[in-house]
């Protein structure tokens, strides 16, 4: 058994005598946890970013009035990230780097390591594929566009590399490493770009408002738009194809996502980089060679990363030229962190959280446009320049589920809650045998009802809003949005919904949260997988080579 | 010409006042992650806990215009950020590191979202000499020259906080391994199991060093915001947490080592500024990454990175650092 679990590595996962139905399920087992930890994050967030505006409205506001200017935030926020053509569009074009640092984060998490940095081989990746847009601007796309492509894997890789081999060689622990080498990356982006104090000739830079740029990437750069795409099939059937920014990075990521699925489940490296992740003292006496894998896991972490920089270089937004200081301020390398934790590290959960996020931050874009909110402040009696900060909100949110990842929570508050209920039920249990039960299937009634008023309310916002916005222009529309009283009760209801919700899910799922959640040995307690038990008897057969024998564990990070 | 100038500048106040301020700047967050990582609960939220710690000064040296409340609050606000990864590691048994990482975040998003609602969406402006930390300033030693000069220019012009910071590594090099809360905490963090055996409160301990190292962090970032920069801006720390994350492990969890690594950190900070002054050599090579401020502003960082680099090995953090303690019965 374990040697064909060494030749096979994904025979333990999926008997091959399985039918049908048995692989559907198993599909779903994997799966549901990622959708719930998706699901719970975007409750988390809604609850977290009510209170904080509810709380942070102008004090002269009543009661009603926070609610309203909340159910108002999240009715715009939906509508800017969802609501019409365009808007999809957006939320989807700003997925594909997400996803891509979200990926990058996950590999290093499967094998232990935590890659805090994206963000710097996001910067490198960007600035190579920027240094060489410009170079053979020349050439036509079909040559350029993979060119560049490739310059952005090829710098996040070796960025990537840097910190593989240092935590490899000489033990730095890459928490540290990353962040330093995130400010390293983003300042030599500056440099390159800004020729004021040195920069690289012919690449930096011109100024656009005062502020350095480089050049103009070739036009063979610019990833075409998925309207472009339709228009060639289908001449004329979109008449304005830039206002629907969407490039063909997002395929880039979905195959990113393939791809990281077929390199995790399906090949050795990927069987190994889970087993180092498992138990890096399992896996050397298995006979994997540690060191080696932290070196190429970090190299495929920075290389998801970079391409992720290239996409962002190469979309829309930038006409194929960045300032200087972009990378410096680029969020993305830490959302991905965040992304990998919700998405739990799966290829599925990951496109998820990153399409979350992709949402937040594109109805975030609406709700900061000063029409939108400024305008209905005035409806309300608010200073007009009262606006609700969502990006921050983001951060807020960002940190609670890192926090509730981290404490894995849920469960532990479940335990809790327990263990109050049967000292509370002791005194009556053989009365009340039957109680649990019937409490569980009250839980799972209230459960929908407040599912049902999540949705619900969401709907009333939107067909309110609708009346007044047109939801597939900017939201400059809105004038006048009708206050309802109905609006605070429904957003009362589904709080106490959202917390309803967070609990039950905590019940269902708590099992197989725990078992999958995060990285293996950053966040599991023990190992005790079927793998590393399975490679366990190959330590009789393999003998232990001197250097591995001798130094006790040089892999332990020195801190 | 080049030589003899750097040479001079190597020996001069100019480099080695700021240089110790920096270095200052960077010992209190330090010495909070050795008295933390001594009790056994790895702490990379340094960062975070100084930008609360920097914006509650700011916010609250300009509302009350009381520069001593201002250093409590903001030692206070980085102790309450301290408590929340002290509950997470030790009460929740959270990985120590996401918990960290998670207060850096929260406190980015935090002082972001607040900052404009407590300034109307104007900031922070420029604090002026009433509402920022003085620095010490003996009047007879204005003017001498040679070595009392620099004595007084290095050593007798600093900021209170500086004066503060030493005190405080005195403290914590006594604390630690000249008194039985010392002893303590450093079993604590050695072997848990045996020194709940030996009838020490291994959670409650945790709890008051994780707690301390936030006090150090919050009043670190006071003197950041109201000291140093007489601004806040968001995210000012820069990765200053971490710097004085790895001068902990650098100086190997001791006191005096720490506050070595403090010192290189901050010299390499302050060359940065120095650097450009120099006079060109006329070689292309050198004189560039010498006037790039992009270039120079990575000092630090690298600086880092090598001495993480350069040392290991050697390094042997407390055994049971990074490790929730679960009592034998769990």
């Amino acid at each position: 058994m374990a040697a064909s679990t060494l030749e096979q590595p994904a025979a333990n996962q999926e008997l091959p005598t399985a039918g049908f139905g048995e692989r559907a399920r198993q599909l779903a087992l994997r799966v549901t946890p990622s959708l719930s930890a998706v699901l719970i994050g975007i409750l988390m967030m809604t609850l977290i970013g009510s209170l904080l505006i509810i709380i942070t409205a102008p004090g002269n506001l009543g009661f009603f009035d926070r609610f309203y200017i909340t159910s108002a935030a999240y009715s715009l926020l939906v509508a800017g990230s969802f609501g019409g053509w365009a808007n999809i569009a957006n939320t989807l074009g700003m997925l594909a780097p997400l996803v891509l640092a979200g990926f990058s984060v996950a590999v290093a998490f499967r094998a232990g390591l935590f890659n805090i940095g994206a963000a710097g081989q996001i910067a490198v990746g960007g600035t190579l594929a920027v240094i060489l847009g410009i170079r053979f601007g020349s050439a036509p796309g079909w040559v350029l566009g993979p060119l560049v492509l490739l310059g952005g894997l090829v710098g996040g890789a070796v960025w990537g590399w840097i910190v593989g081999a240092l935590k490899a060689w000489r033990g730095a622990h890459e928490v540290v490493t990353t962040i330093m080498l995130n400010f390293v990356a983003g300042y030599l982006s500056e440099y390159i770009v800004d020729c004021s104090s040195g920069c690289l000739p012919g690449i930096g830079s011109i100024r656009v408002a005062s502020q350095p740029r480089t050049m103009q990437m070739g036009p063979g750069a610019a990833l075409p738009l998925v309207s472009h795409i339709i228009n060639l099939i289908h001449p004329g059937a979109i008449a304005s194809e830039t206002s629907y920014p969407l490039d063909i990075g997002l395929f880039i990521a979905l195959a990113g996502a393939a791809f990281y699925w077929f390199l995790m489940q399906r090949t050795t490296l990927g069987y190994e980089i889970r087993a180092v992740g498992q138990s890096q003292k399992a896996a050397r006496y298995a006979g994997i060679n540690v060191r080696r894998n932290i070196i190429v896991t970090m190299t495929i972490a920075g290389a998801f990363a970079g391409l992720g920089g290239a996409i962002i270089v190469m979309g829309p937004d930038h006409q194929q030229s960045i300032p200087d200081t972009f990378f410096l301020n680029d969020q993305t390398g830490f959302n991905g962190i965040i992304v990998a934790l919700l998405g739990l590290n799966g290829p599925v959960g990951v496109v998820l959280a990153g399409l979350l996020f992709a949402a937040l931050a594109q109805g975030a874009n609406l709700m900061q446009s000063d029409a939108g909110i400024f305008a209905s402040n005035a409806v309300v009696g608010l200073p007009t320049n009262y606006s609700v900060r969502i990006e921050f909100i983001q951060f807020a949110f960002q940190a609670m589920v890192l926090l509730v990842i981290a404490g894995q929570i849920v469960p532990q508050f479940r335990a809790m809650q327990r263990r109050a209920l049967a000292s509370f039920m002791s005194g009556f249990r053989s009365a009340a045998a039957r109680l649990p039960a019937v409490m569980l299937g009250l839980l799972i009634l209230v459960d929908v009802a407040a599912m049902a008023a999540f949705i619900g309310f969401i709907i009333v916002s939107l067909v309110s809003l609708q009346s007044v916005v047109a939801l597939d222009t900017t939201v400059s529309a809105i004038y006048y949005v009708d206050l309802d009283p109905l609006f605070g009760l429904l957003l009362v209801f589904y709080v106490a919904g959202i917390l309803l919700l967070l609990l039950t899910l905590g019940i269902r799922f708590r099992g197989r949260w725990r078992k999958q959640a995060g990285a293996p040995s950053l966040l599991a307690e023990a190992f005790s997988t079927s793998e590393a038990l399975a490679v366990a008897p190959l330590m009789s057969s393999q003998p232990l080579t001197s250097s591995e024998a001798g130094n006790g564990d040089p892999m332990d990070p020195a801190r | 010409m080049f030589l003899s100038e750097l040479g001079k500048l190597l020996i001069s106040g100019d480099l080695w006042g700021p240089g110790l301020q920096f270095g200052a700047l960077l010992l209190l967050p330090a010495l909070g992650g050795v008295i933390s990582e001594r009790s056994g609960v790895v702490n990379v939220a340094m960062e975070g806990m100084m930008l609360t710690g920097a914006f509650f000064g700011a916010i609250v040296v300009v509302d009350t215009h009381s520069v001593l409340l201002a250093v409590l609050v903001a030692m206070l606000t980085g102790g309450m950020m301290a408590l929340v990864h002290a509950f997470f590691a030790i009460q929740f048994k959270a990985d120590q590191i996401v918990s960290g990482i998670a207060i850096n975040i929260a406190a980015l998003g935090l002082t972001g979202f607040l900052l404009p609602i407590f300034t109307n969406g104007e900031g922070v402006a420029t604090l002026h000499a009433p509402l920022t930390l003085p620095n010490l300033d003996l009047a007879f030693l204005d003017h001498s020259a040679g070595v009392l000069g620099f004595i007084n220019e290095v050593f007798l012009q600093q900021n209170v906080i500086f004066y503060i910071s030493i005190a405080v590594l005195l403290g914590m090099q006594y604390l630690l391994f000249h008194t039985n809360i010392g002893l303590r905490i450093r079993s604590v963090g050695e072997h848990p199991q045996a020194a709940d055996t030996a009838g020490i409160n291994v959670r409650l301990i945790r709890y008051l060093c994780v707690i301390t190292s936030g006090l150090l962090s919050g009043l670190a970032g006071a003197f950041l915001a109201l000291g140093v920069a007489h601004i806040f801006n968001p995210n000012m720390t820069e990765g200053r947490g971490f710097i004085a994350l790895a001068a902990m492990i650098f100086g190997k969890w001791k006191p005096w080592n720490t506050a070595l690594a403090c010192l290189i950190f901050g010299l390499g900070t302050e060359l940065q500024y120095q650097f450009p002054l120099l006079p060109t050599t006329g070689i292309g090579i050198i004189d560039t990454p010498l006037h790039s401020t992009p270039l120079l502003a990575m000092i630090p960082y690298v600086l880092t990175i090598l001495v993480l680099v350069g040392l290991i090995g050697r390094a042997v953090a407390p055994a049971a650092d990074g490790l929730p303690y679960e009592p034998g019965g769990e």
